[in-house]
């Protein structure tokens, strides 16, 4: 690559509006919303996000992979034995070991917030044309390590760390705890300095860079550390970062679904009428729908359909307990393959 | 046989993951005995008695002024039936956040065993209440047996 080329190309996941919009300016509009709940709404504010948000998030997940025959076909053996063996280890651990499925569901989750926001990312590149055949992996370390330094020096996210540390009886004292934030710190700079020389060397070797990529960034960092370093109300972090991950994926899948369908690679009656334009009402009141259903299951309000026979003691209380669980740990087991933005027929609905 | 498990490898270390996981909990709390059983099926086991008071040092230690450290060593205090220690904790902690369910529950509990005035206690109760209407039911026949009949709710009235 040696011949002189534009140093910045933009190339969107959607358009330029809708960018603007559900990718760069919707983390400052969750941001200042997540400030107002934890000033003004009540606790119950929280239960309301994840309703209308996060459950909705994992059926647009469902109904790609189930409503679409090709999409099933090529995972088939994971989408049929997926739940049924994570609904039976989520249940099993919330009876015997509730800590460890505590401690695995929100490992997985913040390695899948992460995750989302770097395929974004890769989708900037790809569809800008933009970076390095390396800067894949350099966006790789970037995630994880600024993720992680987040989680680990935070105040809000020490005092969670700590505390579940000690109830595994690892007893981390203060001086401990401060070492491992300056080690954090110290790692995140270096690597911090080492993702911009290797910025500068992608522009020298003559490879342009996507703008909004690194503002796409930049704006979800920003969301992130600012909650976890301004409050210590956990709410006001959760709100954000809900409405932040769960809309855009939403978003992420709504047009993707669209994309395919008007380039003519869609193969399912269902996605096929909820990706036309006109019919965004119908996909937002299925999602609406599904939060409805799912709270009823998980909420144990559906022994009021079983006559009196079933759902009337405590394990059918922590099964339906255990759902909420589940449901988190299968989303983020599908989207650990069904996204993988070198594969051909992914590239197909970007 | 392979070739048809290999697809489900990453499940396979998750619930590998899950079993070592849930072993070490079980021994560990087993042999340690330091957390208190969960109350409710939603619930989740919390630490007591000396290893909550120690997680509690080392947080103050990092966050004198943040709410949960001073929620924990409150906490902590009540248990041991050091009430005006554990309450000088409760307040500092609702200087920092008055969103806290368990830390408003902990606070109008401890005025209560303290004899403070039933219009104070009602006030936190009232906040308890108005912030989270979903287990409002549940508070008001709490407290309304602990408090032997002296604190009344009237139906959306705070």
């Amino acid at each position: 690559m040696s011949q002189p080329v534009n140093l910045f190309r933009s190339g969107y996941i959607v358009d330029r509006r809708q960018d603007c919009v559900w990718f760069l300016g919707l983390p400052l509009a969750a941001l200042a919303f997540a400030f107002i709940s934890g000033q003004y709404l009540p606790g119950a504010a929280l239960a309301a996000i994840a309703l209308w948000v996060t459950v909705p998030h994992h059926f647009v997940t469902w109904l790609r992979v189930y409503g679409s025959p090709s999409e099933f076909t090529r995972f088939k053996e994971r989408f049929i034995w997926g739940p049924v063996l994570l609904i039976g280890f989520c249940y099993v651990l919330l009876h015997y070991a509730p800590l460890s499925l505590v401690l695995i569901v929100t490992l997985w989750d913040h390695q899948h917030s992460l995750m989302q926001q770097y395929g974004f990312a890769r989708v900037y590149d790809f569809k800008a044309k933009t970076g390095a055949p390396s800067t894949a992996k350099f966006d790789l370390g970037f995630s994880w390590i600024f993720f992680v330094n987040m989680l680990v020096v935070s105040p809000l996210f020490s005092t969670l760390w700590v505390r579940m540390l000690h109830e595994w009886h690892v007893p981390i004292g203060a001086a401990g705890v401060q070492t491992v934030h300056q080690i954090s710190w110290a790692i995140t700079i270096v690597y911090g300095l080492v993702w911009l020389g290797h910025i500068a060397w992608t522009l020298r070797q003559g490879y342009a860079l996507n703008p909004l990529k690194y503002a796409f960034l930049g704006v979800s960092y920003f969301l992130w550390y600012f909650t976890s370093f301004t409050t210590e109300y956990l709410l006001v972090y959760a709100v954000a970062h809900r409405i932040m991950h769960g809309v855009q994926y939403i978003v992420m899948v709504y047009y993707y679904n669209r994309h395919k369908v008007e380039r003519g690679v869609a193969d399912s009656t269902i996605i096929n009428y909820l990706a036309k334009p006109g019919n965004v009402k119908a996909f937002l009141l299925m999602c609406a729908a599904y939060a409805l259903v799912f709270h009823a299951l998980s909420e144990g309000h559906v022994r009021d359909f079983g006559f009196g026979i079933v759902g009337f003691n405590t394990n059918f209380d922590l099964f339906s307990y255990s759902l909420l669980s589940s449901f988190a740990l299968i989303h983020y087991y599908y989207d650990a393959f069904i996204w993988k933005v070198r594969k051909k027929d992914v590239q197909e609905g970007l | 046989m392979m070739r048809y498990l290999r697809p489900f490898k990453l499940l396979f270390i998750i619930m590998a993951i899950g079993a070592v996981l849930a072993y070490v909990e079980r021994q560990r709390a087993a042999e340690y005995e330091h957390l208190a059983d969960r109350t409710h099926a939603r619930g989740h086991p919390t630490l007591k008695g000396e290893s909550l008071e120690e997680v509690a040092r080392v947080l103050l230690t990092l966050y004198p002024e943040g709410a949960q450290p001073n929620l924990l060593m409150g906490t902590a205090l009540a248990e041991k039936g050091q009430l005006k220690a554990a309450r000088a904790h409760l307040e500092k902690a609702l200087e920092a956040d008055r969103h806290n369910q368990q830390l408003l529950f902990l606070y109008a509990r401890l005025l209560l065993d303290m004899g403070e005035d039933e219009a104070n206690v009602q006030a936190v109760v009232d906040e308890l209440r108005r912030l989270f209407p979903r287990t409002r039911q549940t508070v008001e026949a709490y407290f309304t047996r602990a408090s032997q009949g002296k604190l009344r709710f009237e139906d959306g009235v705070y």
